[in-house]
């Protein structure tokens, strides 16, 4: 009898087990397609209560996201909105968002990013709002937003988010290192050169502290560098890279100087503590760090009296800056598509920009509310992340982002390690990515 | 001999019977063997966003064949159990031993014991980071303290599996121990009465008394630490992030699984990982049922 029972056992935990793992391939399948009552709502009503879902992905914007339900709630008492916070960091706002669209069960307004757009606006799960924005006596798509944002959600005419805010990326320093080191304050137009000279006079391997640090990535660190050096990632017709370019292999090959000569940290030892934790904990002089990350260092009750913000620094006379943005998206299936759409059309009119502008958080997209984001910190010189809008190259979006920058990622740290080259990880790159491209672009 | 018609005392009990353990079955079928049938399907298409797939066959496997990441990660896997999980059971059979023992306060070595079993992996994983930390860990300081210099140890495509195996092993040994404890203390004090009486030495003792009562728990536990040890995932996941120089020398399977399903959004491909995970699981444990008769005693 025992025999038999630790048998079962056995075989009973076998499968439980092993369908466990295969479970989670299934998710998100079950659910179905259908969608019902798309008819029932819209019809412009707007006097019965409605309740909207509004799906965010940012930490730091929670606060300010019920800020702005609640003031568009003031001003249309019928609407209410209830903001849905999920992390994206690692990529649960997008399975989330993209199970809940298959299932039909999505929020009813979203936050999209160039990254997923194509996806979304391909798979038929954004309302267009062409119509909206062509009636708006709040919103004018061409003149009150940069068109760098706004086409990233423009497709064959059609409008299918607001652009909600953008980042860029400017240089963090703190003061106090560089007092203790009697070296002058870095200022806005300094060069790549000036930096690496004044990481040298900061750096002190015995008291652990570093003047700059080359940590591996992208938009905060090569990207702003490629575009200053003249390289690019994505051609304009998105059918090749610029991975191999001359300019591309330069605006890489500075930071992996810096590791070279141990100015910066290790590859190895960013990937232990990175940088934010290091300029957060006083051991990093000069950071090149996001707009976004203003409300974190500022809350920082050691660090927030010692930071000032510079720009970027040039390469022969020419500024660089990587440029993201995300917009609002309503869901194709809503069941309140009138009032989605005049929550959008508040969101990106001058009232709700302003509101969202004077928070701090982020640099509101609309050119009229821009400059609200350097007022926040009169302290800070928080103008220079605005300074450089004009030269930034966008942050890459494609229709296989994710496959090239996994490509991007893996040769990359290699030539980051001393491993291979940058030139040829360039080239390596370059000739694994531009067929993804063209096939995905034919 | 023909059947018996069933009383209805007996049709009764048989439906008292599935209708307990309905729930379970019911629970089973929508959340494990449907989505089971449902990947073995997906495997064999390619699927866009929002679910939509096309039928193309053998393709995903055949790409798989050929996939250098996958056979990576499944080398990867592959150690990572080999390493945790002999020296896992090894050192739960010693802990179980020493908690058999009549001494002061086993129950609260049991409850410490058994603690990173109830703890959120998460939460391993992130105090295990500081401690490996190469320049701040609390590791290297007390290497540091006998003049050794410590390396960053889960940045080395050397040190990165022994480290991530060693929390492996701290992790799933309090649940075995556990269940290896129950084994030992089901085994009758009779037997080893007549020992000592013979005059049998601990030794002896152990390899012909405790090791042969005791092997079908430990079948129990090789295999579910096998399987365990084939699935690992958060750990992993958490302690190497993906711009890390070692992180094809760490990824495992299922890692690479959830890479393509939910960051690829390529849920077909994933699938047919997923079936191959399951055909090898599948076929250590029936090699491991064959392999039992040699060595598992059931009395």
């Amino acid at each position: 009898m025992r025999k038999n029972m630790m048998r079962l056992a056995a075989a009973g935990c076998c499968i439980a087990m092993t369908a466990g793992l295969m479970a989670c391939s299934g998710q998100g399948s079950s659910q179905k397609t259908g969608v019902e009552g798309t008819t029932a709502a819209g019809s412009g009503e707007s006097s019965e209560n409605v309740t909207l879902r509004y799906a965010i992905w940012g930490a730091s914007q929670q606060e300010i996201s019920q800020q702005l339900a609640d003031a568009f709630h003031e001003k249309y008492p019928n609407i209410t909105v209830e903001v849905e916070y999920t992390p994206q960091n690692t990529g649960e706002y997008w399975t989330k968002l993209e199970s809940s669209c298959t299932g039909g069960s999505a929020p009813d307004v979203f936050w999209m990013n160039g990254v997923h757009a194509d996806t979304y606006m391909e798979g038929g799960m954004m309302l267009p709002l062409t119509e909206m924005v062509a009636n708006s006596q709040e919103i004018d798509i061409e003149k009150d937003y940069p068109s760098m944002l706004s086409n990233l959600y423009i497709r064959n005419g059609e409008v299918y988010a607001i652009p909600k805010d953008f980042d860029t990326i400017a240089v963090w320093y703190n003061k106090k290192i560089f007092d203790d080191a009697g070296v002058e304050y870095p200022k806005d137009g300094w060069t790549w050169d000036e930096m690496i000279e004044t990481a040298r006079k900061l750096t002190d391997s015995d008291k652990g502290i570093y003047g700059i640090t080359a940590e591996f990535g992208g938009q905060q660190y090569y990207y702003p560098t490629i575009s200053a050096n003249g390289g690019f990632i994505l051609a304009n017709d998105f059918k090749s890279s610029g991975y191999d370019s001359e300019g591309t292999i330069k605006g890489l090959q500075c930071w992996v100087d810096l590791i070279d000569e141990g100015l910066s940290p290790t590859l190895e030892q960013l990937t232990d503590t990175g940088s934010n934790t290091l300029f957060e904990s006083g051991r990093l002089a000069m950071l090149w760090a996001g707009s976004w990350n203003v409300a974190t260092f500022m809350k920082n009750e050691q660090l927030n009296t010692v930071v000032d913000v510079v720009g970027t620094p040039s390469f022969n006379g020419q500024n660089g800056n990587c440029i993201n943005g995300l917009g609002i998206g309503i869901y194709a299936n809503t069941a309140h598509p009138e009032e989605a759409k005049l929550f959008v059309e508040w969101l990106g009119s001058k009232e709700g920009q302003e509101i969202q502008g004077k928070s701090g958080t982020v640099i509101s997209a609309r050119y009229d509310c821009q400059p609200l984001f350097a007022e926040m910190y009169p302290e800070l010189n928080l103008q220079s992340y605005l300074d450089q809008v004009d030269v930034a190259m966008l942050y890459p979006c494609c229709k296989v982002t994710n496959e090239m920058l996994t490509v991007e990622s893996d040769y990359l740290k290699q030539a980051y390690m001393g491993q291979m080259s940058v030139e040829e990880a360039c080239k390596a790159i370059a000739a694994e990515v531009n067929p993804m491209l063209e096939e995905a672009y034919r | 001999m023909g059947r018996k018609k069933p009383s209805r005392r007996e049709v009764k009990d048989w439906l008292w019977g599935y209708g307990m353990v309905a729930p379970l079955v019911a629970g089973l079928a929508v959340f494990y063997f449907y989505p089971f049938v449902q990947s073995i399907y997906m495997s064999f298409t390619k699927t866009g966003a929002f679910n939509r797939s096309t039928w193309n066959g053998i393709s995903n496997y055949v790409e798989l064949f050929g996939d250098e990441t996958f056979w990576q990660s499944l080398k990867n896997t592959l150690v990572y159990v080999v390493m945790t999980v002999p020296v896992g059971i090894l050192l739960s059979i010693v802990m179980a031993g020493l908690l058999n023992s009549k001494i002061k306060g086993t129950s609260f070595y049991r409850t410490v014991y058994f603690l990173p079993s109830v703890t959120m992996a998460a939460a391993i994983s992130l105090v295990w980071r500081w401690i490996y930390n190469g320049d701040y860990g609390l590791l290297n300081v007390i290497l540091n303290f006998f003049g050794i210099k410590g390396i960053s140890w889960l940045t080395n495509p050397n040190t990165v599996m022994i480290a991530i195996g060693i929390v492996g092993i701290w992790c799933s040994c309090g649940y075995n121990t556990i269940i290896l404890l129950a084994g030992l203390q089901g085994i009758s004090s009779n037997y080893y009465e007549a020992a000592s009486i013979d005059g049998a030495g601990p030794w002896y003792v152990f390899w012909k008394i405790t090791f042969p009562l005791l092997s079908p728990t430990i079948f129990f536990v090789m295999v579910t630490s096998l399987i365990n040890g084939l699935k690992t995932f958060d750990m992993v996941y958490m302690m190497v992030p993906t711009a890390s120089p070692v992180y094809k020398e760490a990824q495992t399977v299922v890692m690479y699984f959830y890479r393509n399903a939910f960051e690829y959004g390529n849920k077909g491909y994933a699938s047919s990982i997923a079936v191959m995970m399951f055909a090898l699981i599948m076929l250590i444990t029936i090699f491991q049922m064959r392999f039992q008769k040699k060595w598992v005693i059931y009395d």
